[in-house]
């Protein structure tokens, strides 16, 4: 795995998954990214009212979405969405001899195959979080305006005050981030595959499991480091 | 020896407890077609595999043009692989590109230009009859078409020496034959040396310079068509007469 990185990787590849990534799953992640917005408004938007602090639910989703919700449901969505697909398609290549016959034609099946899927993931995930981001905003708008009444002004104004560019550029890390852990771990599940349709099965569960596990275990660890920043 | 392409020394394999190669020394000679021979399971294929560096033997040493390659790693073995060909049993096309794509792969990954693999790929789809499939999918191909389109990928690429895992089994008796002078035709056109897996006996004797007969992890049998033939090897006897009777005990 050393050899990972320093391997040349492959254009074409690159960006027949970087399209793929991207139209496979925009629609799921606006549906995501859109709900998860709503329902903070509904969770925070009564209490906040309550207490009259209407000034900040903006600015709370904001934040709640720019941090943690927007890149880990983004990413967990792609894991399964991508993640599994890119470990069925490596792992019944490899059963079906497809990554031996690259082998024998002097292709490395690692920079061939996983480094371009993990740089396409890589590129791909903070564009889809920053997008989820968006989305979650827009639906809390809606849910802000539209049940809670409050002004859409009080709202946007109230984002303004608290979310940081800082915020942005964490979202967007650990998005990269994610994406990395989501390519390494598909492909090298798929490459190692073995014993037919059972295993792809077996592989894809593994991946799609192990890649969730490592995106909270890593968002736990990135949110720690960023507050050395705040 | 001179002519001697590619030579395994003495090849021993394992998976787990089952011994599958047991000490196998197999010489391929230059513009040979040998035709390695036996039952289903024998480990013909394992041997290729260890040949062209896809497993690691156990215990032996390969040799390719004279040079010891049992320890290379992988980046070494992809200087010596652009001279080898390999048809695999089940084809082996990349299922997400064309008939097209799937052949200009290994002339692309060469750095050829567009223009040269264009004109390549349409002369080697031509002369294997399947003009027209450039735009299909593999899965879009019947058995016979496929296993000709990776024959055409093994082959575009001109390699000095080519393996054929079962090119032809499966198949009905006729495509068969025809893969079978296609084969031949290409021994002629290409000079190419082949190794090619079989155990239809009455295709190994249509293509054969040189037999095989692997059976129990050992050669039993190493020898020409016309050796073979005559042969009272009692394995040869009952490999080439189908029976259940005989040496070869089999596990059903």
């Amino acid at each position: 795995m050393w050899d990972f990185f320093t391997l040349r990787w492959e254009y074409k590849e690159f960006w027949r998954n970087l399209i793929r990534v991207g139209v496979e799953s925009w629609l799921v992640v606006l549906i995501t990214g859109t709900f998860a917005g709503m329902v903070l408004v509904v969770q925070t938007g009564h209490e906040f009212q309550k207490v009259g602090a209407s000034g900040y639910i903006g600015g709370v989703v904001a934040l709640a979405l720019a941090r943690e919700l927007a890149p880990v449901l983004t990413a967990m969505v792609i894991a399964g969405r991508i993640g599994s697909a890119f470990t069925a398609e490596i792992g019944s290549m490899k059963i079906t001899e497809q990554v031996d016959a690259l082998r024998v034609m002097a292709v490395d099946p690692e920079s061939y195959l996983a480094v371009p899927r993990t740089l396409a993931l890589m590129f791909m995930l903070p564009i889809l979080t920053f997008y989820s981001f968006t989305a979650g905003l827009i639906g809390g708008a809606f849910v802000a305006v539209k049940s809670l009444g409050l002004e859409l002004v009080t709202y946007t104004e109230s984002i303004k005050r608290l979310l940081m560019q800082k915020d942005i550029i964490l979202s967007l890390v650990k998005g990269a981030v994610f994406g990395i852990l989501i390519g390494v771990v598909s492909s090298y599940n798929g490459l190692e595959t073995e014993g037919g349709a059972m295993g792809v099965g077996k592989r894809t569960t593994v991946s799609v499991v192990a890649a969730i596990i490592s995106i909270l275990v890593a968002n736990y660890l990135l949110t720690l480091f960023s507050l050395v920043f705040y | 020896m001179e002519n001697v392409i590619l030579r395994g020394e003495d090849i021993h394999k394992s998976f787990g407890q089952k011994e599958v190669l047991k000490g196998i020394t197999i010489d391929i000679r230059k513009s040979e077609l040998l035709v390695i021979m036996g039952p289903s399971g024998c480990g013909k294929s394992v041997l290729i595999k260890n040949l062209i560096g896809l497993m690691k033997p156990d215990r032996g040493r390969i040799f390719f043009e004279n040079e010891e390659v049992t320890n290379y790693t992988e980046k070494e073995w992809f200087k010596v692989r652009p001279k080898l060909g390999m048809l695999f049993q089940g084809g082996a096309l990349f299922d997400y590109m064309t008939v097209f794509e799937n052949v200009a792969f290994p002339l692309e990954r060469r750095g050829e230009r567009f223009n040269a693999i264009k004109e390549k790929v349409h002369w080697i789809l031509k002369k294997l009859g399947l003009e027209g499939t450039e735009n299909l999918m593999p899965n879009e191909l019947s058995g016979g078409m496929r296993r000709r389109v990776a024959l055409a990928r093994t082959l575009v690429a001109n390699p000095l020496l080519t393996f054929l895992d079962e090119p032809t089994t499966g198949l009905d008796p006729v495509t068969t034959a025809n893969i079978d002078k296609l084969i031949l035709f290409l021994k002629k056109e290409f000079d190419t040396t082949f190794a090619v897996i079989t155990h239809d006996v009455k295709s190994a004797f249509r293509i054969a310079d040189r037999i095989v007969l692997l059976f129990g992890g050992n050669i039993v049998f190493d020898g020409t068509v016309d050796e073979m033939k005559r042969s009272d090897n009692p394995y040869v006897r009952q490999f080439v007469e189908g029976k259940a009777e005989g040496p070869m005990k089999i596990e059903v």
